[in-house]
């Protein structure tokens, strides 16, 4: 908290720990570390698969990487983005900066969470496993559609796929007990629920999502596996069983999925722009409220994916869809009020922040067109859709997860990042991002429909994925300036000190990295700003 | 906007709707793209003085919730409007179309004793359909999920094997149109093409009098 | 901790409710069925946390108590380091692979995930205490 105090705590050790330690260590630091730099690994091979798919789609008429690999190549992409990088990112960052933000010592169940992690790893890795296989890895898709999937599927690829997300769907169903648990009994004196940081509030409330949403894909996982593996019709309408349920099914699970990767970076940018703005959070309350208002309505909109079915009651899942654009929505009236007077600092996890509120309302537009079924029958299945998810979990999860490593890693390492290497770094992101995924909108109107290999040298459509190949090649760079960044911080360290930001939340008041079990003493705590309040008593709430 | 009206009355209707869409988005957008800026502008850190410490105010908060609820009341009786027209299935239409898509093309049984065009990815199949009236299609799956996909029409249905869905089109302008599958089916999936052909309606009489018997077409 | 038990109770409630519509409106099976689930496991999650909130009263609810008047309070039990999640995880990955390449895989998986269990199990047998003192207080949820 201030010089003399950090002076009193024990130096962390010098010297790293050794594999062993790692390898059984159950301290959410840890673990949180490894799960971000395992995310990372993740993020980087798919980024490789989807500058492949980029190469394959440069030029019309040009199936270069061959039809097998290039459904294998989107199969994965999708899958590892979302269950393999997006979701558990921000799992990891919870794992390290929600027990301190709340007060803790550690997360309430320390070898669970340990189990959660390597049930990650090893499931992420039996996933990927499938390139290895003499058919191939899965290439169904991600959301990998019966009967395709189950009868049409042959080789063990599609097999392991299933296999592994059942390790990491149990994998984060773990870290949600343990983050729900972890807030609820661990709390530090005076962190009453209303006091919580809005980043805290945001992964209780993923948790709850997490919760009710992945055991339904992991029993929809389970049927795939009894269809393919063990003799079973579930899916397989020529013996009695039904396609449309999969998609229920799998859709019951999915709409929410979405949510649990866009709710935790909502809380990440919440407290990114508070501190840089150096205001309190605008309208916490109703923060919280319209949060729990989009996990209820989640759970009510799956069937918007199925709209093109022709099976299921449009108009209602309609109303729902559009129902869930105003809590979403009234988050840029937190997020501008929190801007609005303020004293605003452009720092590198600033820009990402606000490169997120830029991208992200331009995915959550085109999700509301798209809410429409009319619109949807016209746009669904085609770039339009691949732009619009892209917008909201790229250029806004993304983002956010960018975000948050500028703004957490003097924390966790103790030393900051580069703000020129960061500039440049965000440029390029945002600048190729945009190039990427801006054009699609116009190529999916046009009849470009997804998953496809080639596409015909129609007017202005191979203008248009070349420069969004192009913008991905961009985008590829900005990811190399990152890595720089990291490893020049890293070798030529210029120490953070406690609270480089001038932050408001818990973390902040103890040592970059925090000792063992986290806290040698606690500022009093009265407002979700405990840190803020002890640093500028003047300015306090009453 | 992307492709111009449409050539079917419910792609007309659809067109429509997005353009209403599109004005709501725009001004949505717009004005928090603008405020946005206009903060980040306006409000830069200056000096170290710390700024004044609101929590929230209530009027504002309501404001915006009030008009969010109405701005997205108001799309969605405009797009349910449209979708109970686009929707409407009458399956005692003139003409009828039975759809079965399979891996890797496509079989258009005309119903009432029509023919049977079935296509391969090397020979795509054509649809040929009269301009000016109701045209009705049943549509199911062979294999796996496809689906019937027109981007001109603005309109696409899944194939779904084990279920059999029904929908309507009414073509208004003659012309040749592109059509494609819309959901990943497999290795020929950017193969799986077909094309469609809309002509007055004695044009189409006079094919359909040429087609008779029913006979399937030979790849 | 009750504030927590009436957020899962509100989300059973709004399944309920949602769930019930959805049956009357759509009359579709799959997705009644997941939705009056969901209002089962939300609903029990909030009973628990009920039940749980009239013993405990912990000093993180009261609104104006100063961080030192917590000392010495027991928090909880907080392993540092254990081998067993590695060895279960091992055990599952090797188990359910088992399921595609052979029923003996699956063995020797789920052999692998029973010693982690009794690891645990173990682990949570030799937690050391000093002579005379009472046993901390237990905070974890599992009683």
């Amino acid at each position: 908290m201030n010089a003399t105090t950090a002076a009193t705590l024990p130096v962390p050790p010098s010297k790293p720990l050794g594999l062993l330690d790692w390898l059984t260590s159950t301290n959410h630091k840890q673990i949180g570390t490894l799960y971000i730099v395992t995310t990372l690994g993740f993020f980087g091979l798919s980024g490789l698969m989807a500058m492949l798919i980029r190469a394959d789609l440069t030029v019309p008429n040009n199936p270069w990487l061959g039809r097998q690999l290039y459904a294998e190549m989107f199969t994965l992409h999708g899958t590892a983005m979302i269950f393999l990088v997006i979701a558990p990112f921000a799992l990891g960052i919870a794992n390290y900066i929600l027990p301190l933000q709340v007060g803790a010592p550690d997360m309430a169940y320390p070898r669970l969470n340990a189990l959660s992690y390597w049930l990650f790893l090893l499931g992420g890795l039996v996933v990927m496993s499938g390139l290895l296989t003499r058919d191939g890895a899965a290439a169904a898709g991600w959301y990998a559609y019966a009967p395709l999937s189950t009868t049409g599927a042959a080789g063990t690829g599609q097999d392991l796929w299933a296999v592994g997300l059942l390790m990491v769907l149990a994998s984060s169903t773990m870290t949600a007990i343990n983050l729900i648990a972890t807030t609820v009994l661990y709390r530090a004196p005076g962190m009453l629920m209303w006091r919580l940081p809005i980043f805290v509030w945001d992964m209780i409330v993923t948790s709850m999502l997490i919760l009710m949403a992945f055991p339904p894909l992991a029993a929809t996982l389970a049927g795939m596996l009894i269809d393919r593996l063990l003799g079973g019709h579930l899916f397989d309408p020529s013996h009695g069983g039904s396609a449309v349920l999969y998609q229920h099914m799998f859709w019951f699970f999915g709409h929410p999925e979405v949510y649990v990767m866009v709710l935790p970076y909502f809380g990440i940018v919440t407290e990114i722009i508070a501190v840089f703005s150096r205001k309190p959070v605008f309208g916490y309350t109703g923060f919280v409220l319209s949060t729990l208002a989009i996990a209820g309505l989640s759970m009510s909109v799956w069937a918007h994916h199925m709209f093109t079915t022709g099976a299921v009651l449009n108009p209602f899942f309609s109303a729902m869809s559009f129902a869930i654009a105003v809590p979403t929505g009234i988050k840029y009236v937190n997020w501008i009020g929190t801007m609005w007077r303020g004293a605003i600092i452009p720092s590198t996890a600033m820009l990402f922040s606000v490169g997120f509120l830029l991208n992200f309302l331009l995915g959550g537009v085109t999700g509301v067109m798209i809410a429409s079924p009319p619109i949807d029958y016209w746009a669904n299945a085609t770039y339009f859709l691949v732009a619009h998810f892209h917008y909201v979990l790229g250029g806004g999860s993304m983002f956010a997860a960018l975000a948050a490593v500028y703004y957490w890693f003097p924390k966790i390492t103790g030393v900051t990042l580069r703000e020129t290497w960061g500039r440049l770094n965000f440029w390029l992101i945002f600048i190729g991002f945009n190039a990427t995924f801006w054009p699609m909108h116009w190529l999916g109107l046009w009849g470009m429909q997804r998953r496809t290999v080639t596409y015909p040298d129609l007017p202005h459509w191979g203008t248009l994925n070349l420069i969004s190949s192009v913008g991905a090649a961009v985008m590829f760079v900005g990811v190399l300036v990152f890595l720089w960044n990291l490893w020049v911080s890293l070798r030529w360290r210029v120490p953070a000190g406690d609270n480089p930001w001038d932050g408001f939340t818990l973390e902040w008041a103890t040592t970059s990295p925090p000792p063992e079990f986290n806290f040698e003493r606690l500022p009093p705590i009265r407002s979700e700003r405990p840190v803020w309040d002890f640093h500028h008593p003047a300015t306090s709430a009453p | 906007m992307p492709g111009g009206a449409g050539a079917t009355l419910q792609a007309e209707s659809i067109h429509r709707l997005l353009f209403i869409f599109l004005l709501a988005t725009i001004f949505v957008g717009g004005t928090t793209y603008f405020l946005i800026f206009w903060n980040l502008i306006k409000y830069r850190r200056k000096d170290d003085r710390v700024p004044p410490q609101f929590r929230g105010q209530h009027l504002i908060e309501s404001v915006c919730i009030g008009t969010a609820v109405a701005i997205v009341l108001v799309l969605f009786v405009f797009s349910n409007d449209v979708e109970k027209f686009v929707d409407l299935d009458r399956p005692n239409a003139l003409v009828r179309i039975r759809i079965t898509g399979f891996q890797w093309s496509w079989r258009f049984e005309y119903l009432g004793g029509g023919p049977v065009i079935t296509g391969t990815p090397a020979s795509p199949p054509t649809l040929v359909l009269p301009i000016g009236e109701t045209v009705h299609f049943e549509i199911t799956s062979a294999d796996v999920v496809h689906s019937f996909f027109i981007p001109e029409f603005y309109f696409k249905r899944m194939a779904i094997p084990g279920y059999t869905s029904g929908f309507d089109l009414n073509v208004v302008h003659p012309g040749v149109y592109r059509g494609v599958c819309g959901e990943f089916c497999g290795l020929d999936h950017a193969y799986m093409n077909f094309s469609v052909s809309a002509q007055s309606q004695t044009a189409f009489a006079a094919w359909l009098a040429r087609e008779r018997p029913a006979r399937a077409r030979a790849p | 901790m009750t504030r927590t038990a009436i957020v899962f109770l509100g989300a059973a409630t709004f399944s309920a409710v949602v769930g019930t519509i959805y049956w009357f409106v759509s009359y579709e099976p799959a997705g009644t069925f997941m939705l009056l689930t969901m209002m089962t496991g939300m609903g029990l999650a909030s009973a628990y946390i009920a039940l749980l909130s009239r013993r405990a009263s912990l000093s993180s609810d009261q609104p104006a108590i100063e961080p030192h008047a917590a000392c010495g309070e027991a928090v909880g039990l907080f392993a540092s380091h254990s081998p067993w999640p590695v060895v279960f995880a091992l055990g599952c990955a090797v188990g359910l692979t088992g399921l595609i390449y052979g029923w003996w895989l699956v063995a020797v998986g789920a052999a692998g995930v029973l010693g982690a269990i009794l690891g645990f199990m173990r682990e949570d047998r030799l937690v050391p205490r000093e002579a005379g003192a009472a046993p901390p207080e237990d905070r974890s949820a599992s009683r």
